[in-house]
């Protein structure tokens, strides 16, 4: 069922801010884009994969139910790359025009994981943060307007409505009858559209109701707010953010700048 | 006498686009610390007068506007929304709708923080508030954990935070069932009493909150009708509101009416269940109550038509929505399913055919294994009629509507035709037949929606909550068809918080509290034993605990009954 919902815990990625929890996946998304390397990638994966069983504590199940997508895609993209290869190397496999050389399956296996880890981080995010707070910590931390920030808020609130109310339209055409009719795709197009109409009515319906029910108590009257609840980033945050900058920026220069590991950029 | 709070004069609005005005002429005056019913039918511009009151229109709306209004002195089209915001507040219908943060806590303080107070001054009016609506215990919950007559009292609380002179309730009980219904309105009294606040409220159910307003405002095609006491717009307007209007009324205040036709006045006119008993004993000299039960016997065994054993449900998420559920519906029977929110009917029915397969236990339905049978074959025996009109629509046109799943079964062109007709007539719909669904009235929606399962000729018909939204003239239309086709031999299933409606209708009752049928029996076991019964959501009718009263406290022989009709019938003026 919920592959990326929020799961309740406590662990430090659970009370980690937030917005530096987002720039500490960012910077290493960075890390990992930048290079090509497979032993690099690996050992980032293997890595990233450590934190979030033991430190996110992400149950192994859970874990493996979220990427298991992604795992087929990152597949797909490792033959991909090890299949059209232009720089050849010792030939392993060849099957008419389809051709793999040694330098391509390694190239295959650093997109492989490359692909592992930035779902991985993306993994770890959304199962450890709370919605309603990011929001929070968005607006205090990152500054973003609260305007903006409410609206994203807005969302969060209202996701739980339309599923239910998505789930009673889908009972209501069963009982109906609906795709029963035809299976051509134009019917099934238009059986679609016949859901989507009652969804798309309440729901305008019901973003107007709320956000009369917001003006009518001031929302967006000043430029600020007042803040209830203060956030205080912790220093470890901010520390475990800065380490990783610091590795980023060391591989970011051995490999890039000095050249290693990175031989058909230059 | 003081300055009036609310002054309305000569307002005239247009909504944007629309030739045809919605408010017409309105002049009013509202006192401080009055409280204010509106009522009116659908569409006669009750919600747009609210929200012309808090600013909302004409500034965020737009369109064109005649006339002024001010709010304890201040202009609304020379103030902002915000700034009228702490002299008015709205209460909207859909608690959902209305609430816009994730926590209970933010959502009170939500308007003071918007208009940068600041933090102790907020987090001292989220706690008053909060201990003003008696919810003190929720302030760190989330806003979906909480139930609906809760989530009621977090927006009033909301609109208390902004320690507003006025409350404006905008249908505040409609998704509420009875008790809460009661609850909201007690709370509008204590308000009203011990805090001063202005209330005005717009309702359709006007039982429980008419008694307690010190003027009745009757609205019809955006004038104001009537403007007075409501014990003087009952007495004199009463027939008037019910029989040209359409709307409900008290329904003491309908058997003061009906005694007075029939030549005993009941003086003073009575607005609650104390009234009507104080009136009836004063003139007890000239009444005379004839014994013996006027609502029909209960007919004899027939063979049942639903049948279940042991039926359990449990929600992937682990929630138990029916337990243990043996029940038997005889082919004839008019029940209602009550019970409060969240004890299990829907389930219950979704169960029945054949949306969600039962966890364990068994069930047949005119012959058909529930847990065999695909909702297909289910839905040819049992028609399902949504909550809310629009979900079951499918088509664009009324006539397509309704011929939609004749088609689908596949029925010669000629045969749909001749059916669809049929149907459409017996709906009041044939002049409507090119429109599109969305475009029909609240009333033509709701009997569309019955329509489109009723042309499948099922044996059994499940209503969910047929009258939310509905005034009373498409609430008894929709029922006389249901009377009509039940006669002719199908079981019809009403799933309802509308004690009226069941009291009126229904031949026998389930209750359901917790996912457990807790009693099921004809209607007058239910209201004798109604404090005996598992369920904290009901409410008896104001009729049936008339009688009661005058049995139990005057001693006089006043027979069972459950509608005003019933009453009538039942007392000989000498």
């Amino acid at each position: 069922m919920a592959r990326f919902n929020y799961l309740k815990g406590d662990s430090f990625f659970h009370r980690m801010d937030p917005t530096w929890k987002l720039v500490w996946n960012f910077v290493l998304v960075g890390t990992i884009i930048l290079n090509f390397d497979v032993l690099y990638a690996g050992l980032w994966f293997l890595y990233i994969l450590l934190l979030a069983l033991f430190v996110a504590r992400i149950p192994p199940k859970q874990y493996l139910r979220s990427i298991s997508f992604f795992v087929g895609i990152a597949l797909f993209i490792a033959v991909w790359h090890s299949i059209y290869y232009p720089w050849g190397g010792e030939t392993l496999f060849e099957w008419g025009p389809i051709r793999t050389t040694r330098d391509g399956l390694i190239e295959g296996f650093a997109a492989f994981f490359r692909v592992l880890v930035i779902v991985s981080l993306s993994i770890i995010f959304t199962l450890t943060t709370d919605p309603g707070r990011m929001v929070e910590s968005l607006i205090q931390v990152a500054r973003v307007p609260y305007r903006l920030g409410y609206t994203m808020y807005a969302t969060l609130r209202f996701i739980p409505l339309y599923e239910n109310e998505a789930q009673v339209v889908l009972n209501a055409h069963q009982i109906r009858g609906v795709g029963e009719t035809g299976k051509s795709l134009r019917s099934r197009i238009r059986l679609t559209w016949s859901m989507m109409v009652p969804l798309l009515v309440s729901g305008i319906r019901r973003a107007q109701a709320a956000a009369i029910a917001m003006d009518s108590r001031g929302f967006g009257a000043y430029e600020q707010r007042t803040i209830l609840r203060r956030i205080q980033v912790a220093r470890a945050d901010q520390i475990f953010v800065f380490i990783h900058v610091i590795i980023g920026g060391l591989a970011f220069y051995y490999y890039i700048v000095l050249g290693y590991g990175a031989h058909y950029i230059g | 006498m003081a300055e009036p709070i609310v002054r309305v004069s000569d307002l005239t609005y247009y909504y944007p686009g629309d030739t045809e005005p919605v408010l017409r002429d309105v002049n009013l005056e509202i006192y401080p610390g009055e409280f204010v019913l509106i009522i009116g039918p659908s569409g006669c511009g009750k919600s747009t007068l609210a929200l012309s009151l808090n600013g909302i229109i004409p500034t965020v709306f737009g369109g064109r506007i005649k006339g002024r209004v001010f709010i304890d002195g201040v202009d609304t089209r020379a103030s902002s929304v915000y700034a009228l915001g702490t002299k008015i507040g709205i209460v909207f219908q859909d608690p959902d709708a209305q609430l816009c943060n994730l926590y209970v806590e933010d959502e009170i303080g939500f308007g003071p923080a918007n208009l940068v107070m600041a933090r102790e001054e907020v987090f001292r009016r989220i706690e008053r508030s909060l201990q003003d609506v008696g919810e003190s215990a929720i302030r760190q919950k989330l806003i979906y954990e909480i139930s609906g007559g809760q989530k009621q009292r977090v927006a009033i609380a909301s609109i208390l935070a902004m320690e507003p002179k006025i409350i404006l309730f905008d249908e505040p009980t409609a998704n509420l069932d009875p008790l809460g219904a009661v609850q909201i309105f007690d709370l509008m009294k204590k308000l009203n009493r011990e805090k001063g606040i202005t209330v005005i409220v717009i309702e359709h159910n006007v039982d429980s909150v008419m008694c307690h307003a010190d003027r009745l405002i009757l609205m019809e095609q955006g004038t104001i009708k009537f403007n007075a006491p409501p014990r003087q717009v009952m007495q004199e307007q009463g027939r008037f509101v019910i029989d040209t209007l359409g709307l409900r009324i008290p329904q003491v205040a309908e058997l003061g009416l009906r005694m007075e036709e029939r030549g005993t006045c009941l003086a003073p006119f009575p607005l609650t269940i104390a009234e009507a008993a104080e009136a009836i004993a004063a003139r007890s000299s000239r009444l005379e109550f004839l014994a013996g039960n006027p609502c029909p016997a209960q007919s004899e065994k027939t063979p049942p038509v639903i049948q279940t054993e042991q039926l359990n449900f449990v929600y992937p998420d682990g929630t138990r929505a029916v337990k243990d559920v043996s029940l038997e519906i005889a082919r004839g029977d008019v029940v209602g399913i009550i019970g409060k929110n969240g004890s299990g009917k829907t389930t219950l029915t979704s169960l029945l055919i054949g949306l969600n397969k039962p966890t364990s236990g068994t069930g047949m339905v005119s012959g058909l294994h529930i847990t065999k049978a695909s909702t297909r074959e289910l839905a040819s025996k049992i028609g399902y009629v949504f909550q809310y009109p629009e979900h079951q629509f499918v088509e664009d046109t009324v006539y397509k509507e309704v011929a939609f799943s004749l088609k689908a079964q596949k029925r010669p062109p000629d045969e749909v035709n001749a059916r669809v007709a049929q149907v459409l007539e017996l709906f009041g719909l044939e002049k409507a037949r090119e429109k599109h669904p969305y475009r029909l009235s609240m009333g033509q929606k709701r009997r569309l929606s019955v329509a489109t399962m009723l042309v499948l000729n099922p044996e059994v018909l499940i209503l969910d909550e047929p009258t939310t939204g509905q005034d009373r003239k498409n609430i008894d239309n929709i029922m006389d068809i249901m009377l009509r086709i039940n006669r002719d031999g199908t079981t019809i299933i009403l799933i309802t918080h509308d004690m009226n409606l069941v009291a009126k209708y229904c031949k026998s009752v389930v209750v359901m509290d917790g996912g457990e049928v807790v009693f099921h029996g004809s209607k007058s076991d239910l209201c004798r034993n109604l404090s005996a019964i598992r369920s904290s959501a009901l409410v008896l009718p104001e009729i049936y605990a008339l009688a009661q009263t005058l049995r139990c406290e005057k001693n006089y022989a006043v027979p069972q009954v459950f509608t005003v009709e019933d009453f009538v019938v039942a007392v000989k003026v000498i």
